[in-house]
């Protein structure tokens, strides 16, 4: 599944300074989720400090995700079923990244 | 006695019903669009009735009790960073021709370049150049974060090889720019000094200062309009905004910050007593989103009666008696007269408050005293 990854507000400083990823997850018997695709980033993309963008099976709390540019709160957050060439961007509202 | 049957107790139920509540109802509240970001607890908006929303609270702010004077100059305070790319966006708008009641003042923007400190942020100088003065065309005053010093290394010096925390070198930095910026002002005879800090970073400030013994000025930093200096007054048109709106404002209008590095980028969740306050605000703005409104109005609330001398070092006023607050170790005392003290002569006797007094503990004034 192809999906466009997309960081700033500091977050992409963890992630080589690239602000945008274009990925393809490998497709599987069950789909992907939020949750399932941050294990994913943890795995493959995040290079360093993996505690300065997840927190338990989340974002550490100051990372606004946005689906599309909408709120991943109004579509169920960590379960929201990802889809083909979705967009997602994680924007950090911390300080110092 | 004081024992909660969660069964029970109503309030706790309506509390808990409260926190769990997801928004299945993805209209927005006021049309009746597809809603795409929550604001406040829990209210869907959609993309027009959240841009309205978002620049009304920033105009209305500023409009409230007549706070800027026809032609007046307002020094901007930017520093790269979202908030204050946003004000600059907001502002910039505001004073265009076509805007409804447009804003009267005349607009310059100050630069702190901090370049020196982070050897990541290449360019900056540049980028703020190209937006500020070919895109936007407002006069630009960029000081480097060493300005007036002996040479480049002596601030590098200090907060690198002095300094003992992280802490206390971002207390220096940011007071180091607040004196930079009034500076400014007063030279360019800017009456008053706009800056972008918006709710949760204030709120994580509020914390952090308290946390440090600066608890006597949280109602001051908190206001609309901060007079603490006699000849600028600061104004913060963002005090009543979320990080989180302004993130969504920038991404829906494609405002891009120019930077996001300072001093404890990548540095650890607790490095620093500032960031272990931001955290913890943060961590429970996600489960009450009410908090950060909660920590700003309480801290409104808090004032103090203070002394009518400025503090030397931070620039508010003292909290401390004229004899508790003179400073008499005289290292210390040539460290700020040559870092905060640009115009007074060296051998005045210098004030500090309780917080800037403890900040000084964590400073080795010169490296020789290392040796004993």
């Amino acid at each position: 599944m192809h999906l466009t990854l997309e960081f700033a507000g500091g977050a992409e400083l963890l992630f080589g300074k690239q602000k945008n990823h274009s990925i393809d997850l490998p497709d599987n018997n069950s789909s992907w989720t939020i949750r399932t695709l941050l294990v994913w980033i943890r795995e493959n993309l995040l290079r360093e400090r993996p505690e300065l963008f997840i927190q338990g099976d989340s974002v550490r709390p100051g990372i606004l995700v946005l689906i599309n540019d909408i709120d991943w709160e109004l579509l169920d957050g960590l379960n929201y079923q990802l889809k083909s060439n979705d967009n997602i961007l994680f924007v950090s509202t911390l300080h110092g990244g | 006695m004081c024992q909660v049957n969660e069964e029970d107790d109503e309030i706790f139920q309506a509390l808990k019903s409260t926190i769990n509540k997801t928004p299945t109802n993805r209209k927005c509240m006021s049309c009746d669009e597809d809603a795409c970001v929550i604001v406040r607890i829990a209210d869907p908006m959609c993309r027009k009735c959240f841009e309205e929303f978002f620049i009304h609270k920033f105009r209305s702010t500023l409009s409230k009790s007549n706070i800027f004077g026809r032609g007046e100059h307002v020094l901007i305070a930017y520093s790269g960073g979202p908030s204050s790319t946003a004000l600059l966006h907001l502002i910039a708008e505001g004073l265009s021709v076509n805007a409804r009641r447009r804003l009267q003042f005349q607009a310059h923007v100050a630069f702190i370049d901090e370049s020196s400190l982070y050897p990541d942020a290449i360019d900056i100088r540049e980028k703020v150049i190209d937006r500020i003065t070919n895109q936007l065309h407002y006069p630009l005053h960029i000081v480097s974060i060493d300005d007036n010093l002996d040479n480049d290394n002596t601030l590098k010096k200090l907060l690198f090889q002095q300094t003992k925390s992280l802490t206390a070198r971002e207390e220096l930095i940011r007071r180091r720019k607040l004196k930079l910026l009034f500076d400014i002002a007063i030279r360019e005879k800017c009456t008053k000094l706009i800056t972008g800090d918006n709710c949760t970073k204030l709120a994580a400030q509020i914390l952090s200062d308290m946390a440090q013994g600066k608890g006597a000025h949280v109602a001051l930093e908190c206001n609309l309009t901060d007079t603490t200096n006699d000849l600028v007054t600061i104004v913060r048109p963002f005090r009543e905004i979320m990080s989180k709106e302004i993130a969504m404002y920038n991404r829906l209008n494609s405002i891009e910050s120019l930077q996001n590095i300072d001093i404890s980028t990548m540095s650890g969740i607790q490095s620093s007593i500032f960031k272990l306050s931001e955290t913890l605000v943060n961590d429970l703005q996600r489960q009450f989103p009410s908090t950060v409104s909660t920590i700003f109005r309480t801290s409104d609330k808090l004032e103090k009666n203070l002394k009518s001398e400025r503090c030397d070092l931070c620039c508010y006023p003292l909290d401390l008696d004229e004899d508790q607050s003179l400073l008499s170790d005289q290292d210390r005392i040539k460290l700020i007269h040559q870092l905060f003290d640009t115009r007074s002569d060296s051998n005045d006797p210098v004030h500090v408050c309780y917080a800037c007094r403890r900040l000084l503990r964590d400073v080795q004034p010169n490296l020789q005293s290392n040796q004993e």
